[in-house]
């Protein structure tokens, strides 16, 4: 399957599912987005991803957000997401919800809803505020779906969501073998169609692509990377670096691991369940308030990963990322991880990133035990 | 026709005190940037021969045109040439060379031999980036930077501003230091040069001033800003200082800004140190860099 | 007199009195030792930390600004610190000067920087107050308490406010226990019940200037407002001596209204702004004057920080806030933070629905302003200063009114501020509505 070619056609995709179905399609801005609530109403939940295209019109609306931001707000503006039902936006980041309000008052048609979700995510008091928003939420939803949610219903969600991040979480243990026979760009394509699909039939593409990876042969040695930093939206550094002679082996992306790395642990009130999920997920770099875990977390990555060296990308004017990169390269210093950080766009401007990356894998090939073959000795 | 201030004159050089018939090797280097391009020969370590030209529209031609330039009339052809490196954003495009090298080791490696093995940090300063690399003692590199989403620190916007000011590239350096003992006045935009530039123009405009700026303070206010940007690019570098940048003892310029005094004094200035000096052309850094680099 | 002035004049009263707090402020603030913490205390709708004998709370914001209007310099050289240590430079000048101080260790007079003992940061209303907070404690181990504000789109709705606004208390809750367990000081609950209600009445007072502002001709200037709203917020005295103050401000405010002794005496064009100004370059306030232009104010200054409301009539007026029931007796701490909160979790944060959530509010706010223009800036870092500013623009064009944007980095920050380029454009949109510069 080309998932890649899903990414890209994600459009045809959600308005095939509509035609279809006749569900609803609900386009989520932030993170923190319980996607089952929806699913659990018979709604198609679809991530709202950045494509640059020519843009002559946000600059009317918004000014100086990161390039997704602006991005996103034109393919709503230019009727790229006509089909779209409904928007949700959790609270988080301020550019996103930007684009998210521009794109709820150019249709008034459109549902809408704005999410509340503590940036105190670790007070005795959060799951109870989280749950109750969850709860406005489920009831707005059956409003706009005109179904009722069942208990059954949400358990159904929770099943087909659990399974899929745990076929993802198959997918992504691959990539800690030493020569990993999946890439980078293959597990970043992955990840994006799966949250623009309806995650039961991702499921079964998910299956098919973790029994034929688990056959292939090991590739080459590759400089294993790590890649930090705000959201992605195409897998053009991945490429990149893959044509440079080496792989992402890891990242810690919003939409990248961070998506799927835990699961809902089932307990009798749903909701509840789902709160914990949400505020217990590794946390992005905007919700990662009271006691820092990200930094902590990028590092145990980096670690079971076996990675030779990170990269730091950041969305131009991403002010979460912005603000955190003390932190991340604070760690990144002290644990001896080399890193490299950049700005980018949301498009990649070619020449000037191969430059960089050719330079810094150069700058950590010396010495690198694996590419010598140290790892044959234990038959791999 | 207007006259360009921004073109810098085109140089070449040939040794005549090396045979390079007798050498046991020759080595060649080429760095195609974007808007200059440099070819040296090295003959057993030694400095043979080299040019500086104008990178033109066609990237091929200029490539063959700068090693030509380079080798000069001393008869050698690439036949001759045991390696050849290739490196710069057009670096594609010298078909004739042997290997293709990243500009940050090529550069590491140039600083070496212009300023020896002392230097640690090396800023390379060219037309559309600022790469800020440190060295261990051993010509591995250490760390880098390179510029982020801006132009402000480049050449590209010096050859602007000077097109724009009429005032030509060789002597808006010099001009900018010459304040009469005053101190240097706020700088303009950091942000963007064409903020920048802008802001520039607006600065001879005395209507809104108490005291009008000089000429030389205009530019001195649009190479301060130029200079801090590519300030931003050296503190990120690995080992990270504690507190102000610390002093960089063992600085070394290259690339074509590295020739405009109004940007590298302020930078030693601000860095409290005295960069490395060199009777080589920084600009040949990079290409010097790819010819050892080819050759090992 | 100028040939061009329309309207009576004379200077403000209140500022000896305004010179006289300040004064007594500096000398009490130089004088004794504090703990001294980083953040907002909005959260509360009281100013607690005067409730702890020796803490004080530090705001980032007028604490950037003031390194950029006293020295830009070394404000640049902060950001550049800040910079180079992974803060984007695209981001807050605030955060950029302040935390750059920290990290050089030293503040503008060369004297060591004032590290924070603990930190308080306020997500939400910017998201770059949440995530500022999270430096002080990035740098240095200390305590850090997140005060989250809340907020949800739409009209008030109590059932779902009960989860949100439990949370909001056990934030606060929680915020003042810590402080007397980790450093050991007494909270004094009864003063903080009356730093409540004091900060209450001053908003009212605060509201009440901005209604005697929309008399023509405006009785003062925003301008004039700017120097009066650090006092009891930046400038800490005892709460009576600031109501005192800020009574004397709002009724010689109320005389000047009704007897139209104006902030401009050539008053002929009134234009609205949003949002803070460049704090290093008011200049263009006066510069406006000179064509008998006269700046209003902003919902940020109205009801960011007044607590006004747009009332259904049309008008404005302080905000009905649901109140803490009469009839609960306040026994316990618990009970003191939910008066002091109020039943409505949004309250702190009515600014931000006013100004975010319904944007349209603007175009509503120049009419009850009766303002000719508005003059929107555009801060390229910083996202809570911006977010929403083209799209006002575009409802008050709607209604009719003439817009000017201008562009720069920060409030904070005067890196992409081109000041010339910036008087042009206000003489081009002066020009453009047939104004011209008056005769002094």
């Amino acid at each position: 399957m080309d998932f890649k070619k899903l990414v890209e056609d994600r459009h045809e995709y959600a308005k095939a599912w509509k035609k279809r179905t006749g569900g609803k399609v609900i386009g989520w801005f932030e993170p923190y987005f319980p996607e089952e609530i929806a699913y659990a109403a018979g709604a198609l939940p679809v991530r709202v991803l950045a494509r640059h295209e020519p843009d002559y019109i946000s600059d009317k609306w918004i000014y100086a957000s990161c390039y997704p931001v602006r991005d996103i707000t034109n393919l709503f503006l230019s009727g790229r997401y006509d089909y779209i039902d409904g928007i949700v936006n959790v609270e988080g980041c301020q550019w996103m919800y930007n684009a998210f309000e521009v794109a709820a008052n150019n249709n008034e048609k459109l549902f809408n809803f704005y999410l509340f979700l503590p940036d105190y995510t670790d007070a005795p008091t959060s799951k109870h505020a989280t749950r109750s928003e969850f709860q406005v939420y489920l009831d707005r939803m059956e409003e706009l779906t005109g179904k009722k949610v069942t208990e059954a219903d949400l358990d159904h969600a929770i099943e087909v969501y659990n399974t899929n991040r745990m076929l993802l979480r198959r997918v992504n243990e691959l990539r800690r073998m030493e020569r990993t026979p999946v890439l980078g760009s293959e597990m970043m394509n992955l990840v994006l169609a799966d949250q623009v699909m309806d995650k039961a039939e991702m499921n079964k593409l998910l299956a098919d692509f973790l029994a034929e990876a688990e056959e292939r042969a090991p590739d080459k040695d590759r400089i294993r990377l790590m890649l930090i930093g705000s959201e992605t939206f195409d897998t053009g550094l991945e490429e990149l670096v893959e044509a440079l002679g080496g792989n992402i082996v890891i990242d810690e992306l919003d939409n990248g691991t961070s998506y799927y790395w835990n699961n809902v642990f089932p307990m009798k009130d749903r909701l509840m369940a789902l709160a914990l999920r949400y505020l217990g997920r590794p946390h992005c770099a905007l919700k990662d308030n009271n006691w820092r875990r990200r930094p902590q977390h990028i590092f145990e990555l980096s670690e079971d990963f076996n990675i030779d060296g990170a990269l730091v990308a950041k969305q131009v004017y991403c002010h979460p990322h912005g603000s955190d990169s003390y932190a991340v390269w604070k760690i990144l210093r002290e644990r001896n991880i080399p890193y490299h950080y950049f700005e980018r766009g949301v498009k990649l401007p070619a020449d000037e990133t191969s430059a960089r990356l050719e330079a810094f894998m150069n700058m950590l090939k010396p010495g690198l035990n694996h590419l010598s073959g140290w790892h044959k000795a234990f038959g791999e | 026709m207007t006259r360009e201030y921004s073109k810098w004159p085109e140089t070449s050089w040939l040794s005549d005190s090396v045979d390079w018939r007798k050498a046991k090797t020759v080595a060649a280097g080429v760095d195609i940037g974007t808007t200059s391009a440099q070819a040296v020969v090295i003959c057993d370590g030694e400095l043979y021969g080299y040019a500086s030209i104008h990178t033109g529209t066609d990237f091929k031609q200029t490539a063959e045109e700068v090693l030509a330039k380079a080798t000069g009339n001393s008869g050698m052809t690439v036949k001759d040439i045991g390696a050849i490196g290739a490196t710069g954003f057009g670096k594609i495009n010298a078909g004739y060379a042997s290997k293709s090298l990243d500009e940050v080791h090529c550069h590491g490696k140039g600083a070496r031999f212009l300023y020896g093995p002392e230097v640690t940090t090396v800023v390379d300063l060219g037309a559309q980036t600022v790469k800020a690399i440190r060295l261990y003692e051993w010509d591995r590199v250490r760390d880098f930077m390179m510029n982020d989403i801006c132009a402000t620190g480049m050449g590209r916007n010096v050859e602007m501003v000077c097109d724009l000011l009429h005032v030509p590239i060789t002597e808006i350096g010099e001009k900018s230091l010459a304040l009469d003992g005053k101190t240097d006045p706020e700088p303009v935009s950091t942000t963007c040069y064409n903020f920048a530039s802008t802001e520039t123009m607006g600065l001879f405009r005395p209507e809104y001033r108490a005291e009008p700026l000089t000429e030389n303070e205009v530019y001195a206010s649009h190479l301060f800003a130029l200079a801090w940007r590519i300030l931003g690019v050296i503190g990120k570098l690995q080992p990270l200082d504690v507190g102000d940048i610390k002093v960089y003892e063992k600085l070394g310029f290259t690339g074509g800004l590295a020739k405009n005094s109004g940007v590298t004094k302020r930078i030693e200035r601000e860095l409290k140190t005295t960069a490395l000096t060199s009777d080589w052309d920084p600009m040949l850094a990079g290409a010097i860099g790819a010819a050892i680099l080819a050759s090992e | 007199m100028s040939k061009a002035q329309i309207w009576k004049t004379q200077p403000l009263e209140s500022w000896a009195k305004a010179k006289e707090l300040r004064a007594k402020w500096q000398a009490s603030a130089s004088s004794q030792e504090k703990i001294v913490g980083q953040g907002n205390t909005y959260t509360l709708n009281a100013d607690w930390s005067e409730a702890f004998p020796a803490v004080t709370i530090l705001e980032d914001n007028p604490a950037g600004s003031m390194i950029q209007n006293k020295s830009s310099s070394f404000a640049r050289k902060c950001r550049l610190a800040s910079e180079t240590r992974g803060w984007g430079r695209e981001l807050c000048g605030y955060v950029n000067n302040l935390w750059g101080s920290q990290f050089l260790g030293y503040q503008i007079d060369g004297d060591p920087f004032p590290v924070r003992k603990f930190v308080i940061p306020m997500p939400c209303q910017c998201d770059q107050h949440g995530k500022r907070g999270q430096q002080a404690r990035d740098f240095l181990p200390i305590p850090q308490w997140m005060a989250d504000r809340l907020t949800y789109f739409g009209d008030r709705d109590e059932k779902r406010e009960e989860a949100l606004r439990e949370h909001h208390v056990y934030c606060q809750y929680r915020v003042l226990n810590d402080m007397e367990r980790v450093f050991g000081q007494k909270l004094n609950d009864e003063k903080l019940l009356e730093l409540g209600e004091a900060d209450t009445k001053k908003k009212e007072y605060q509201t009440d200037v901005a209604i005697f502002m929309t008399y023509k001709p405006a009785p003062i200037s925003v301008k004039d407002l700017y120097s009066f709203y650090t006092i009891g917020s930046l400038t800490k005295v005892d709460p009576q001596d600031t109501l005192d103050l800020w009574k004397h401000f709002r009724d010689e405010v109320e005389w000047r209204a009704k007897n139209q002794i104006a902030a401009v005496g050539t008053e002929r064009y009134r234009w609205i702004e949003a949002h803070p100004p460049s704090w290093h370059f008011l200049k263009y306030y006066r510069y406006l004057e000179q064509y008998g232009a006269v700046c209003l104010g902003s919902q940020y200054t109205h009801v960011g920080f007044g607590d006004m409301e747009f009332k259904p009539d049309g008008s404005i007026g302080n905000r009905e806030n649901p109140k803490y029931p009469e009839d609960t007796p306040v026994v316990t701490r618990e009970d003191a933070v939910r008066k002091l909160l109020g039943p409505d979790p949004r309250k702190p944060d009515n600014f931000k629905t006013d100004e975010y959530l319904q944007r349209g509010r603007i175009a509503e706010f120049a009419k009850i302003m009766k303002a000719d223009g508005a003059l929107l800036a555009i801060w390229r870092s910083g996202v809570g200063c911006t977010l929403t500013r083209k799209e006002q623009a575009m409802y008050l064009k709607e209604s009719g009114l003439n817009v000017l944007h201008y562009e720069g980095s920060q409030p904070g920050d005067r890196t992409d501020l081109d000041e010339t380029r910036f008087l042009d454009q206000l003489d081009a949109w002066m020009e453009s509505q047939g104004l011209e510069k008056l005769d002094d």
